[in-house]
């Protein structure tokens, strides 16, 4: 390979308009800087022009605030989505939810057989993930007796506690209602990255058992969360910077368009951006219950009281649409492309 | 300012030049303190072409190969101006006070 092809190979740190305004006198400076019978660049020049090519991908045009403005209100999105997309990932290493078969089995393991009155629903929130809850009735429920069972079949529990209940008949005679003895517990069973939680409210006549089943974190959620909210605000930096390099030899009436288009895109996913970064909140705080993940807030639900329950993945895919058009409109090239003189 | 930004745009003041020019002229006229590297220089071009300060002059084709002369705008030459006129500002004001530095003679008074 010739020298000029290394230097040509090396320029392709740097991002692709910049290079092809630029390259081929960046090339012949490098070559009448070359001392006579140099074959290949030295380490420390390769390394320079790869520094400098990515701090060229950096930079953003001199003397325009309000790219600086765009450059970093597109990060804190693209942030956003990155944290997101890492939840996502780390998610897909989680278990299953079992499937309704199984939660009945598991239900009627932990409430000791149970009787005829099975239920199992299944919902997804705007924090965690979708969620089985089962519910089974059997008066004879105890949850010393359901730890037991458990802890023999391989499942590790948590302590018992003692939940507030309350259960009320109506006297026979004066038709007065009479607050019944009752107990509530609730403690946790964790086996294969699975965790069921088990509640029992008991009377001295009837019983009723409860479900939630959710998949444990694998250590993987935060991590992966970081590491996409760090790529994510990167990539919006980036893109920035690329498109208001595209934007600038751009006729006026496209540059206007594009700005609007992107204006639009950053309104619509205003709202989108602050669920999604809550929920990094919320994702780092300790939690007890099911794993809060980042990626959840798209799930339908009433993430804020306002608005529709689909206003989170709603807007986030207008916003996407909006930001696409003004990409386009910044990449694709004139239909009649004039010489570049400056 | 920057001192290589200072010293590019004082190497175009004469003549237009191309890449390698520069930085030859650059090294001439600090004598030979400031060796710009390729990356370094095309940054400081690109930002002072964005800037108005300097604009492309010619290209010309030696061997087969693109060779691009910048040359100073009328704002680079204001810009250069008032940068030289405020380092000459700092460096009289700097030599005025290191005459007044008080300094020790052989007969141990003060001169």
């Amino acid at each position: 390979m010739t020298l000029e092809r290394r230097y040509r190979r090396l320029l392709l740190a740097y991002p692709g308009p910049y290079r092809r305004g630029h390259g081929a006198e960046i090339v012949t400076t490098l070559l009448e800087m070359a001392p006579p019978g140099q074959t290949r660049p030295s380490a420390s020049e390769s390394w320079h022009l790869f520094v400098s090519g990515l701090r060229q991908r950096f930079r953003l045009p001199s003397g325009r605030p309000l790219v600086w403005v765009a450059a970093l209100l597109i990060a804190v999105v693209t942030g956003a989505f990155g944290a997101a997309a890492g939840s996502w990932v780390a998610e897909q290493t989680f278990t299953d939810v079992p499937g309704d078969a199984r939660v009945e089995s598991l239900t009627r393991q932990a409430a000791g057989g149970g009787g005829s009155d099975f239920s199992v629903v299944r919902a997804a929130s705007p924090w965690w993930g979708t969620m089985a809850h089962g519910a089974v009735d059997e008066p004879g429920y105890t949850p010393e007796a359901a730890q037991a069972r458990l802890t023999a079949d391989g499942w590790s529990v948590t302590p018992i506690e003692s939940v507030p209940s309350a259960s009320f008949t109506s006297d026979p005679v004066t038709g007065a209602l009479v607050e019944l003895p009752s107990r509530g517990t609730r403690f946790e069973a964790t086996r294969d990255g699975l965790t069921m939680q088990v509640g029992g409210y008991v009377t001295a006549e009837q019983g009723n058992v409860f479900t939630e089943f959710w998949p444990a974190d694998t250590s993987a959620l935060r991590p992966l969360t970081l590491v996409g909210a760090a790529l994510g605000l990167i990539a919006g930096w980036l893109l920035t910077a690329a498109g208001a390099y595209r934007m600038r030899p751009l006729p006026p009436i496209r540059r206007r368009s594009a700005t609007a288009l992107v204006a639009l895109a950053l309104a619509a996913l205003a709202a989108p951006t602050v669920a999604l970064w809550v929920n990094v909140g919320r994702m780092l705080e300790p939690a007890d219950g099911p794993v809060n993940t980042v990626h959840s807030a798209f799930n339908p639900g009433p993430y804020w009281s306002y608005g529709p329950a689909w206003m989170v993945l709603g807007l986030s895919v207008i916003g996407l649409i909006l930001a696409i058009d003004a990409w386009l409109l910044l990449a694709l090239r004139r239909p009649a492309a004039s010489p570049v003189t400056a | 300012m920057q001192e290589p930004t200072f010293l590019i745009l004082a190497s175009l003041a004469e003549q237009p030049r191309h890449g390698y020019g520069v930085i030859q002229a650059v090294a001439g006229l600090s004598g030979g303190d400031v060796k710009l590297r390729a990356g370094t220089l095309y940054g400081a071009l690109d930002r002072l072409s964005e800037q108005g300060l300097i604009e492309v002059d010619r290209e010309e084709a030696v061997d087969g190969r693109l060779r691009r002369y910048y040359r100073l705008t009328d704002s680079g030459a204001g810009a250069l101006a008032a940068e030289i006129a405020r380092l000459r500002r700092n460096a009289t004001a700097a030599e005025q006070q290191l005459r007044l530095r008080p300094q020790v003679s052989f007969g141990g008074g003060f001169a």
